[in-house]
């Protein structure tokens, strides 16, 4: 398992965010062991045992990964664009485009085109763009409406 | 946008009114977040061992009954669940409770008496630490709220970037009576709304917590010891006999049956 995993089993906390390998779990002499490549026997290809097997920790690393970068991100788009003086529609177009922007580079550069989502992310659509949005939101438009304020008067 | 603005406002109040504020609920937040982990994690008191006792052997069962392709075969799962029924019979278990004789026969003609016997046992401790839990986060927001609407009351503090309709001028321009105003000029009180949902990113970065953060801005408190049993519930007899039917009737699927394959598929 460990030779086929190339992510995830060394993590050095001075590195950038990096994520985790979902079925990393160290030390854990697991019933259910599943190969990386996509299975050739059939008899492989149906059996519920030869499924991924997730480590709760890592997935919730990874997830507070995204939710970190999207947190710094929302708040300082919010003040850039407060100091851009946007208003009203722009404002919120602006944060739907910087926060699409966001989730497609956190995609790129922390899953990449090699590996597929479902390697960290139980599901990574949700995970990296919809989750939390609201709470992005409100971040950003609290950032904004307050540099918006500092700026104007 | 208009080159001369319908309302000057003065640039102290930036200073005096829009960043105390923020100040205030960040510290403030910070702060509950210090209370909640003082006054909740250590006074976890020793819940009561019988209870313990009884929620464990129940998680026992449930667990087996969850991993049951860890058993060979049929025969295997069998001896063992002829083993926990051994084991969880009602005078077996009521043992480990009732010590005399004399009322472990009464219990037997009367087994819904049992209940009376745990229902006493009720904690009262639990109730305090929702109690306080709900306090920790209700007192800071009552208390904010006064504050600001106590300090900076009547007159416009900001204007939002954004057009908002005249519904929201009752609640965002409250106690100040001019009718033509736009609706993005606001008072203090919409700025504390404001940081009241934004600051959940402020916490989750000062505080290095998301599991706090969440559990903060949400205001809900998590229940983390098994709950005592209440005079109108089902006794333990029963809920030990409903878990064994469902362990009865578990379809065993062993995961040993296909291991030849995927040991072959990974040294392949």
């Amino acid at each position: 398992m460990a030779g086929a995993k190339k992510h995830g089993t060394t993590q050095k906390p001075s590195q950038p965010p990096q994520l985790k390998a979902k079925t990393h779990v160290p030390g854990k002499s697991s019933t259910k062991k599943s190969s990386k490549k996509p299975s050739t026997t059939a008899a492989i290809k149906n059996d519920p045992f030869a499924r991924q097997l997730n480590y709760k920790p890592n997935i919730d690393y990874n997830r507070n990964v995204v939710i970190r970068i999207k947190d710094i991100t929302s708040l300082s788009f919010g003040t850039a664009s407060g100091i851009l003086k946007l208003t009203s529609l722009n404002g919120f177009l602006f944060f739907l485009a910087t926060n699409i922007f966001t989730s497609l580079l956190t995609y790129v550069v922390l899953v990449g085109f090699k590996n597929k989502g479902t390697d960290y992310f139980v599901s990574p659509f949700n995970d990296v763009f919809v989750n939390d949005v609201g709470r992005y939101l409100a971040s950003y438009l609290m950032m904004w409406c307050l540099f918006y304020a500092l700026v104007s008067t | 946008m208009a080159a001369v603005p319908e309302l000057l406002l003065d640039p102290a109040i930036k200073i005096w009114v829009l960043l105390p504020i923020s100040i205030v609920m960040v510290l403030v937040g910070i702060l509950r977040n210090n209370v909640t982990t003082l006054f909740l994690s250590p006074k976890r008191t020793v819940p009561n061992v019988r209870l313990l006792k009884e929620q464990q052997h129940l998680g026992l069962l449930r667990t087996y009954r969850r991993n049951h392709h860890v058993f060979i075969s049929q025969s295997d799962f069998d001896e063992k669940f002829d083993l926990f029924k051994k084991e969880y019979e009602f005078d077996n278990l009521m043992r480990h409770y009732v010590a005399d004789p004399e009322k472990l026969q009464k219990l037997k003609e009367n087994p819904n008496d049992f209940n009376t016997v745990m229902s006493d046992l009720s904690s009262g401790d639990m109730m305090m630490q929702m109690l306080k839990g709900n306090l920790a986060n209700y007192i800071p927001q009552t208390v904010i709220m006064y504050w600001v609407n106590f300090f900076y009351k009547n007159y416009i503090v900001m204007k939002l970037p954004f057009n908002l309709t005249n519904n929201f001028k009752s609640m965002l321009q409250s106690s100040m009576n001019m009718i033509d105003l736009d609706a993005s000029y606001v008072s203090a009180i919409s700025w504390y709304f404001v940081n009241l949902m934004g600051l959940s990113s402020i916490y989750a970065l000062v505080l290095n917590d998301n599991e706090m953060v969440t559990q903060i801005t949400q205001q809900t408190t998590q229940q983390q010891q098994p709950a005592p049993p209440t005079a109108g519930g089902p006794t333990v007899d029963q809920l030990f006999n409903s878990e064994l039917e469902g362990f009865k009737i578990t379809d065993i699927k062993s995961c040993f049956t296909t291991i030849h394959d995927r040991v072959l598929e990974k040294y392949q």
